[in-house]
């Protein structure tokens, strides 16, 4: 993740999960409050209904005990009570005009035997008989009892109550109501949230009661429309509250959270690519400059003005920059004055090579001459051609080093014959130096000097490592091996019983300046590894403390049409 | 002399009346050949003499002379013969054609003492267009009187109340309200003069509507009790036995059981006779009354699909057949009761007389 990501990331959960614990927080709060709220609305609003019912019982019961009292006064409804057909008609019309003139919904005048003399609701339903209804409105006379009764169109449902009156020598009874659907419906509710419905059975329930809040308030209900016989039920007066304006509030709490939300998010972006543009653009120019730096690149430049840790880090970075140039330059030095000390110490070492078998011969010729000198002009001649291979190889060595080491010359060389120039030059002190030599050998591509410095250093440092022995045999064997990649190679064997090394030893055998012998260079076998790796050949050592060692040495086989080269 | 109208009239009605005013006033614009006395027996109307003729079957009818309208246009035989014959082939009346035989006479083709008693069908009446027409923004007509009356001014009356008209200054009311005839005899100057019986009742049920209660169902109770109107008893079913043989072009689509009795809302005696009905039927069973308007009760009552209907027919037609001929096939009907209108004249009117079908006439001094 990048550094970017990674502060858009934090800048936008340190502001989001705030903002967010913050909006459930409201949310919560605001739900339980506006719960509450509606609850006592609606406590206060059934309470409220409640009352209204007792206002409207008492005033249905006010108009209804004014007619009981004023019918007996009324002589037209007394005769046609009676019977006279001139009032017939006034007494069937006296409940229409009386519940208009009353504002009522419902009125009917019954006499005694439950026999309907006068209805306002239904005209024409006079001598009906309905003898139930008296007796069970008399359980509930000073109760608002909801009464579905029946119209011409359909039914009518009243809050009605009952009374009653003496007239000759009956009792009669007054039956009458206001319009239960209209008051009770939606009239109640004063608040438009509010909402009042009105269950009685046979009614469609209202709908996703389970939403809102609730309050009851029961009524008596008597049914006088769907059957014969009238039903005593209860009705309910049920009081919601509307959630809508609790869910559009939440809406709006979530529209603006997300909003919100959106906001920071775009702010924390904002946030992190300023930053970014603060703090990582610096770090990155500053990796940048850092990766281009090198031994021999030591140019970069970390200057800046800035005070902050991008600042101090590119003070460090130029400093570290300046010691890096002083320290390359010392090393530079030091490469130099090693270079120079290392031609110097090859050059000698080189020399000594080519002295050492001139000196033998020398100290020969002069043992014969002290001992035997009528033999010495026959061992001079023997011996000559010792000394030519040395004087020419001084001379090579001279006009190689006077071309300050250019490439090697890369023809064809016979292995076998190199390395018996070798072995014959190779004075023996005790030692017995050995050739073996790989008959048809093919010839190596190469340089012959090359080969040669490889045969010397590594026949040298094995008569070396039995010094003092008088029994140890130096064997420098030759084959042809195939490599790995199916290449035909000439490997030299240098193998010695002489000291043999240790692990460490054999680790640090190649390194320059590393030697055991007393006085040595310690840069014999790291030359014999340099001029092996420019032949392209492959060095392997194998040892064994007091055993001894085998030096194999692969190079390049030049094949056929290299030896004819 | 004024005569007040209590509900609007639309001259479109004027051979097919909607309401009582359009009932009036056309039947007052208009006149045919023939006219009915209130027993039914045939007068002279337009034509003045009439005779059965044999070969070919029909009647020769001879017109006035100088034959007019009640307008005052004049009219002949071509005029009459040009102005029946589109209602002769659209309507049932037993007349197969009419030809004029010369400006005064004119043949009519259909044997047989009903087909001279057609030609008194309003639906035959002949109408001055002119006059139809001619009633002004504030709902008044004018009639041109041929007698000591002088001119008819028919004025309608915005509020529909027969008892404003009256103190407005009408010098004839024709009403059926029972309030305004006791409004009426209340006041002073007032005679209210009971018309005919005219308009009779009915229940109509379709084939296969579910049979209402009507036990104990009592006529005579209904006339009295159940209405408020001038009503009496109709236990005769007079010429609706003739329109049960008429022939149905509407084939019934079945009654819905809707439970329903459907009347023409317009109409307060048939609305009151219809709860009078449901209040009898035991409650739960689910019979209500309904009002619907004219036009729509029509196409109702000829697709036969409501429970029952209460229909206002006359009391007497020349044509049951076509006062039928939207009823729906093999119908159950029953007469309930008849009603009457009454003429309310303000005393110190011309002497003037009010036939049973509506027609005002000045009597001859």
């Amino acid at each position: 993740m990048s550094f970017r990501s990674r502060l858009f990331a934090a800048v936008a959960l340190a502001v989001v999960i705030p903002l967010g614990a913050l909006a459930i927080g409201v949310r919560r709060e605001l739900d339980r409050r506006l719960t509450r709220e509606y609850q006592e609305r609606v406590t206060a609003m059934a309470a409220v209904i409640e009352s209204d019912l007792a206002r409207e019982s008492g005033t249905v019961g006010r108009r209804l005990r004014a007619l009981a009292s004023q019918l007996p006064q009324d002589n037209r409804f007394r005769l046609g009570l009676q019977g006279d057909p001139a009032y017939r008609g006034y007494l069937l019309d006296y409940a229409g005009q009386a519940m208009r003139l009353s504002g009522l919904a419902l009125l009917q005048i019954q006499d005694s035997t439950g026999r309907i003399l006068s209805s306002g609701h239904f005209r024409n339903e006079y001598d009906r008989l309905q003898p139930e209804l008296p007796r069970l409105l008399a359980k509930t006379r000073d109760t608002l009892v909801l009464v579905r009764a029946r119209t011409p169109e359909s039914s009518v449902l009243a809050m009605a109550r009952v009374d009653s009156f003496w007239l000759g020598k009956g009792v009669f009874t007054v039956l009458g109501g206001l319009d239960a659907e209209r008051r009770l419906g939606g009239g109640l509710a004063r608040d438009s949230s509010l909402q009042v419905t009105l269950i009685y059975p046979g009614a469609q329930a209202g709908s996703a009661l389970a939403r809102q809040v609730v309050r009851e308030v029961r009524l008596p209900y008597l049914d006088l429309v769907s059957g014969a016989t009238p039903v005593v039920d209860s009705a309910r007066l049920v009081v919601t509250q509307s959630l809508g304006a609790l869910e559009s509030l939440r809406s709006s709490l979530n529209r603006w959270v997300l909003a919100a939300l959106g906001l920071t998010l775009v702010l924390a972006l904002g946030v992190a690519a300023w930053l970014s543009a603060r703090i990582s653009r610096p770090l990155r120019d500053l990796a940048e400059k850092t990766s281009l730096i090198d031994l021999d690149r030591l140019d970069q430049s970390f200057e800046t003005d800035r005070n902050d840790e991008v600042g101090s880090l590119s003070r460090l970075l130029a400093a570290m920059t300046d010691r890096l140039r002083t320290s390359s330059a010392r090393l530079r030095e030091v490469e130099r004055r090693a270079a120079v000390g290392d031609l110097a110490r090859q050059v000698n070492h080189d020399i000594k090579n080519g002295l050492t078998p001139i000196r033998n011969v020398l100290r020969h010729l002069t043992q014969v001459g002290q001992q035997n000198p009528e033999t010495l002009a026959q061992v001079f001649a023997a011996r000559k051609a010792t000394l030519d291979s040395s004087v020419e190889y001084l001379d090579t060595l001279a006009r190689n080093y006077d071309r300050l080491a250019p490439g090697p010359q890369r023809q064809a060389c016979d292995v076998n014959a190199l390395v018996e120039q070798v072995v014959q030059r190779t004075g023996h002190d005790g030692v017995r130096v050995e050739a073996r030599l790989w008959p048809e050998l093919p010839p190596v591509l190469g340089d012959a000097l090359m080969v040669r410095r490889i045969l010397e250093n590594l026949v040298g440092n094995a008569q070396d490592s039995m010094a003092g022995r008088k029994d140890g045999t130096v064997t420098v064997s030759t084959e042809r091996v195939q490599a790995a990649d199916g290449s035909s190679r000439v490997r030299i064997t240098v193998a010695d019983t002489g000291t043999g090394m240790t692990e460490a030893e054999l680790n640090r055998a190649f390194d320059d300046f590393y030697t055991t012998k007393p006085g040595g260079s310690g840069l014999g076998l790291s030359i014999v590894r340099r001029l092996i790796l420019d032949l392209n050949g492959i060095l392997r050592v194998e040892t064994e403390p007091s055993t001894g060692t085998r030096v194999l040495v692969d190079l390049p086989s030049a094949g056929e049409e290299g030896f004819r080269q | 002399m004024t005569v007040a109208l209590l509900e609007p009239a639309e001259p479109s009605h004027a051979l097919r009346p909607a309401n009582d005013t359009e009932r009036l006033l056309f039947r007052n614009l208009s006149d045919n050949l023939i006219r009915l006395d209130c027993r039914g027996d045939v007068r002279a109307g337009l034509a003045e003499a009439w005779k059965l003729d044999a070969e070919p079957a029909g009647w020769i009818l001879t017109l006035r002379e100088n034959a007019r309208l009640r307008t005052g246009a004049s009219i002949s035989a071509y005029r009459v013969v040009s102005t029946l014959r589109p209602q002769l082939s659209t309507a049932p009346f037993g007349i197969d054609s009419a030809v004029a035989l010369n400006a005064r006479q004119l043949r009519i083709f259909g044997s047989g003492d009903s087909v001279l008693r057609a030609l008194a069908d309003p639906a035959l009446a002949l109408v001055d267009s002119l006059a139809l027409h001619g009633m002004n923004d504030e709902g008044v007509t004018q009639l041109p009187g041929t007698g000591p009356g002088g001119v008819i001014e028919f004025r309608v009356v915005q509020s529909g109340d027969g008892r404003d008209a009256l103190e407005a200054g009408a010098d004839l009311v024709i009403a059926r309200s029972a309030s305004l005839r006791e409004y009426a005899q209340g006041r002073p100057g007032f005679a209210s003069f009971p018309l005919p019986w005219s308009r009779s009742y009915i229940l109509l049920q379709p084939t296969g509507a579910p049979l209402l209660p009507l036990r104990g169902l009592d006529s005579q109770s209904l006339a009295r009790d159940a209405v408020e109107a001038d009503a009496q008893g109709a236990d005769s079913l007079g010429w609706l036995n003739q329109a049960e043989a008429c022939p149905r072009s509407h084939p019934s689509a079945g009654p819905a059981g809707s439970g329903r009795i459907v009347y023409e809302q317009e109409d307060a005696v048939a609305r009151a006779l219809a709860e009078r009905i449901v209040a009898m039927a035991e409650p739960g069973k689910g019979w209500r009354t309904f009002g619907m308007v004219a036009a729509e009760l029509v196409h109702s009552l000829e697709r036969g699909s409501e429970s029952a209907y209460v229909l206002a027919v006359p009391r007497q037609t020349v044509a049951p057949c076509r006062e039928s001929a939207d009823w729906p096939a093999g119908a159950r009907i029953r007469p309930l009761i008849e009603t009457r209108a009454h003429a309310i004249v303000r005393e110190g009117a011309p002497p003037l007389a009010v036939e049973w079908d509506g027609t005002i006439r000045f009597p001859e001094p």
